[in-house]
């Protein structure tokens, strides 16, 4: 126990592999939020005038709230004022054309992270839609991808060339007041993802996007938006992973998605953000809104996370389902230790006839990690057959830690089924000496009892994807059991 | 609706002064805020019912029933020892006290000008949560039951509530104080009885402590009139190797909700919890539960299922909460419901907090409506829909009846089960 003690105590020192911070000369707006700001954002996006009102009418809103507290959370209060709410790397004022022309530098810090955008290129079909702070810098495989007569691109450039498309969606799925972090957002995003998916299109390849917060003092306000027009399919991740710094930084994305008639969007996603030191000093906020819907019938939305890294973790993404026979699912690994804390789940609203949704979390404490599963599950009167199963469970490494789960379930139609089910418990003692009985070394012991827990959800990963979860999986509990 | 609290602040400085207990309550009238959707604890069950009434403090009264009104209620045999509580207030001339030995009940008012063993701790468990309710019980309770059980008795003891009154809209604050000494057993059988269709409210808290070894069997049926309003606060402590089972029937009552707060302060104890709701028509039925493990090595089973029709509503709301040091606790929690018709509805949240890693703890829920293959099953041997239907019900319910351990009193929960759903069954 005493060796295992003292290996845990040397993990613990062990900094943050991917913590570092690169220097690229950046254009940073003071620290502070005012209207002013949000004008500045707005005229540096050379944004059309209606994105500005829609800006400042999400601001006024958010003076009125009120920051929730109802999450199973404990944190230093967000001082609101103290952050920057813009940040663009300097390069980015003529933006590059090619590779070529973006920043030495950045290319450096990617490869660092092990995301060699050059290479990328030939392999695995993946095209990178890069997010350095807050401008995209470097899109790839335009081409292809407007042959298909996908549009991808950053969101600042979808305002200026598709503005009926912005117009017409955005902040339809989450409102510019549906709370308090998602109106933070509305107002000062910065910049973000947007996809179209036209007709009966399935998108050639997967779609990707690497998140990066740079910028000491910055917070990210991403907002992503796609849209899956009747018939079509894709498949988008979305992972990151951030530089070591000593301030928290606060992150409140956005995601909207839209799936139409028979449309089909994967989304997954694998976050690994600095989690801060052992005692959670200096990581990542993470407050997060995503949520998709089933606008037509037999739409589908599925939404896979691993998330391993942030000090906070809200996040709660959701499905409403709308559309006749349409289907929306949730497949999540959570994990925290140190002192991580997660309060994340999703909700699933039945609306349409013969709905049907999946909910499978899968929580992993250890050390001083809370873990809390959030969830809602609501059959409106209108859900005839609805169907959810929801599976939650729970691993428990170590006696300092905690699980918690908090389903909430709504059911307004007799012909709903619902069920629930939850458990938590430890690794089983059994399953360890199995283990360990036929030579395995009980960490790979471990290892292997958590990736068999977490299959599941790994199951619903892309490859690749899947492939980068596992590590991760492994480096996250590397030291947690003694 | 700050009005609401103004009213209950008035009632309690009107309320005639007969025990310093009545103080603490009134000192938490002027702190507690009016319950709220927005409060977790108070988020799907609707308030309007209770609050928009301006209840009258209920006073006791003497002569309005005759003891042969109580015979037709009871469910134990007329020489058992049974305890009337009439709005709240004890009467010893409807009420049988046989003298046993190992049974001490007396009326509240006297065990605490008595001071009768362990009244201190009168208030010590229900004192610990700041609600509404929870202080109007305390500032307005004039009466109530004390119980104290020193030997393992064989013979059943009932206690009956009812509401009744020449005044209207009463509001009655019964208070329990149940002690069950080491190695000491009782079957504690209680009935909320319905016994004329008036509108009132019962705000009802029973405190309940077991000390080493000692075994409570406790039976509740609640099947007041459809238009009174029901609020029960039930607490229990459990020291270490005691056993408590508690079934709970919610069957009457316009708009009812019963609170369970359970915690263990010795290891090795076991409880278990088992509850069925029925809310038709206009009811609404709520059932919280909030089990404190925070000891090691006490186990704790709750089985929730509840039934819905009409424009029922039903709301469970149970909470595990295992502390740090806590190990080797096991936990299991299920909420399990049918719904019948269209307009009924179903808002349940079995939640488990956990902060000990040596633990197992479920907890599983189902909503649903009745199986068509069941139904094809009896219909397929001749029994009618409408009775096939009612019988997979009164199944449904049944097993959970049965932990009631009681033939007399599960016979008049199922009967009166089978009342309510024929008519509803027969509709389908």
């Amino acid at each position: 126990m005493d060796a295992a003690e003292q290996q845990l105590a040397e993990l613990a020192q062990v900094g943050y592999e991917a913590g570092f911070v690169s220097n690229i000369e950046s254009e940073t707006v003071p620290p502070g939020l005012d209207e002013s700001v949000i004008r500045y954002i707005s005229a540096r996006k050379n944004e059309p005038e209606f994105m500005l009102e829609w800006r400042l009418q999400a601001y006024q809103k958010w003076l009125e709230m009120e920051e929730p507290d109802w999450a199973h959370l404990q944190y230093t209060p967000i001082d609101y004022q103290s952050i920057s709410y813009f940040s663009a790397p300097k390069s980015a004022a003529d933006a590059p054309k090619s590779l070529d022309e973006v920043d030495p530098e950045l290319l450096r810090v990617y490869a660092k992270l092990g995301i060699p955008l050059e290479e990328q290129k030939l392999l695995a079909g993946v095209a990178v839609d890069a997010v350095f702070d807050s401008v995209s810098v470097a899109t790839t495989f335009r081409k292809q991808l407007a042959e298909a007569g996908v549009i991808f691109c950053s969101i600042s450039e979808a305002m200026r060339e598709h503005p009926e498309l912005i117009k017409k969606y955005l902040g339809t799925v989450v409102p510019q007041t549906d709370n308090y972090f998602a109106a933070l957002n509305a107002a000062v995003f910065t910049d973000g993802t947007f996809v179209y998916i036209p007709e009966n299109t399935r998108c050639p390849m997967e779609l990707s996007t690497y998140f990066r917060i740079n910028e000491r003092n910055t917070g990210q306000f991403e907002r992503t938006l796609i849209i899956a027009d009747k018939g079509s399919y894709v498949s988008y991740l979305e992972g990151c992973t951030a530089p070591q710094r000593d301030e928290n930084q606060l992150h409140a994305a956005v995601v909207e998605l839209i799936a139409l008639e028979d449309a089909y969007i994967k989304y997954s996603t694998v976050q690994n953000w600095y989690p801060g030191d052992e005692n959670g000093k200096g990581g990542i906020y993470n407050f997060v809104t995503k949520r998709g819907v089933c606008a037509g019938d037999r739409a589908r939305i599925s939404w896979t996370q691993v998330e391993t890294g942030s000090a906070i973790t809200w996040k709660y993404p959701s499905c409403v389902l709308k559309g006749d026979d349409s289907i929306g699912e949730f497949y999540s690994v959570a994990v925290t230790r140190g002192a991580q804390q997660a309060d994340t789940g999703t909700k699933m609203f039945h609306i349409g006839k013969n709905t049907t949704s999946t909910i499978v979390s899968k929580g992993i404490s250890a050390d001083r990690g809370q873990n809390a599963y959030r969830g809602l599950v609501r059959m409106n009167k209108g859900a005839e057959n609805g169907r959810n199963h929801t599976q939650c469970d729970s691993l428990l490494i170590g006696d300092k830690c905690g699980a918690h789960t908090f389903p909430y379930i709504e059911v307004a139609n007799p012909t709903a089924k619902v069920e629930h089910e939850a458990t938590t418990s430890k690794i089983g003692e059994d399953q360890l000496f199995y283990c360990r009985q036929r030579g395995l070394s009980e960490e790979d012991a471990v290892s292997m009892i958590v990736n068999g827990f977490c299959k599941e959800v790994f199951n619903e990963l892309p490859m690749e994807f899947a492939v980068e979860a596992r590590k991760l999986l492994a480096i996250s509990l590397e030291g947690a059991v003694g | 609706m700050s009005a609401a609290l103004n009213h209950y602040q008035a009632l309690a400085a009107a309320a005639p002064q007969t025990h310093a207990y009545q103080a603490i309550g009134r000192e938490r009238l002027s702190l507690v805020e009016l319950p709220n959707r927005k409060q977790e604890a108070w988020r799907y069950t609707p308030l309007a019912p209770v609050l928009d009434h301006q209840f009258t403090a209920a006073s006791r009264e003497e002569g309005l029933l005759e003891p042969e009104d109580i015979a037709s209620l009871r469910v134990t045999p007329a020489d058992h020892v049974c305890i009337v509580l009439l709005n709240g207030f004890f009467m010893p001339e409807l009420s049988t006290l046989p003298p046993q030995v190992g049974l001490e009940v007396l009326d509240l008012e006297q065990a605490i000008q008595h001071s009768a063993i362990g009244i201190e701790r009168l208030g010590s468990l229900s004192g610990a949560c700041l609600d509404l309710f929870g202080a109007v019980n305390a500032a307005l309770t004039g009466s109530g039951a004390y119980l104290r059980v020193t030997e393992k008795l064989t013979q059943p003891v009932e206690i009956i509530h009812l509401n009744y009154s020449f005044e209207s809209e009463v509001l009655s604050n019964p208070r329990v104080l149940v002690q069950v000494a080491a190695n000491a057993r009782l079957n504690l059988i209680e009935q909320h009885a319905q016994f004329a269709d008036l509108l009132s409210m019962s705000n009802g808290v029973t405190e309940i402590f077991l000390s080493e070894g000692a075994q409570l069997l406790h039976p509740r049926l609640q099947h007041d009139s459809v238009r009174t309003r029901h609020l029960s606060h039930l607490y229990v402590q459990q020291a270490a190797t005691s056993v408590y089972k508690g079934t709970s029937l919610a069957l009457g009552s316009a708009w009812s909700r019963t609170e369970f707060h359970l915690d263990f302060v010795g290891e090795h104890a076991h409880c278990e919890l088992n509850g069925f709701y029925l809310a038709g028509e206009q009811q609404m039925q709520a059932m919280h539960l909030d089990v404190l493990h925070s000891v090691p090595n006490c186990t704790s089973r709750e089985t929730f299922k509840g039934i819905l029709y009409g424009h029922g509503k039903g709301v469970f709301d149970g909470n595990i909460l295992v502390k740090k040091d806590a190990q080797k606790t096991d936990a299991r929690l299920s909420n399990d419901n049918l719904l019948l018709s269209r307009e009924a509805e179903i808002d349940t949240k079995p939640r488990l907090e956990i902060y000990a890693d040596d633990v197992q703890c479920s907890h599983g829920t189902t909503v649903g409506q009745i199986d068509p293959e069941m139904l094809f099953y009896l219909r397929a041997r001749g029994i009618p829909k409408a009775e096939a239907t009612s019988l997979i019900c009164q199944g449904f319910a049944a097993e959970l009846i049965a932990h009631c351990e009681y033939p007399a009193l599960e016979a008049k929960a199922l009967s009166i089960l089978q009342e309510r759903l024929a008519p509803v069954a027969a509709k389908l």
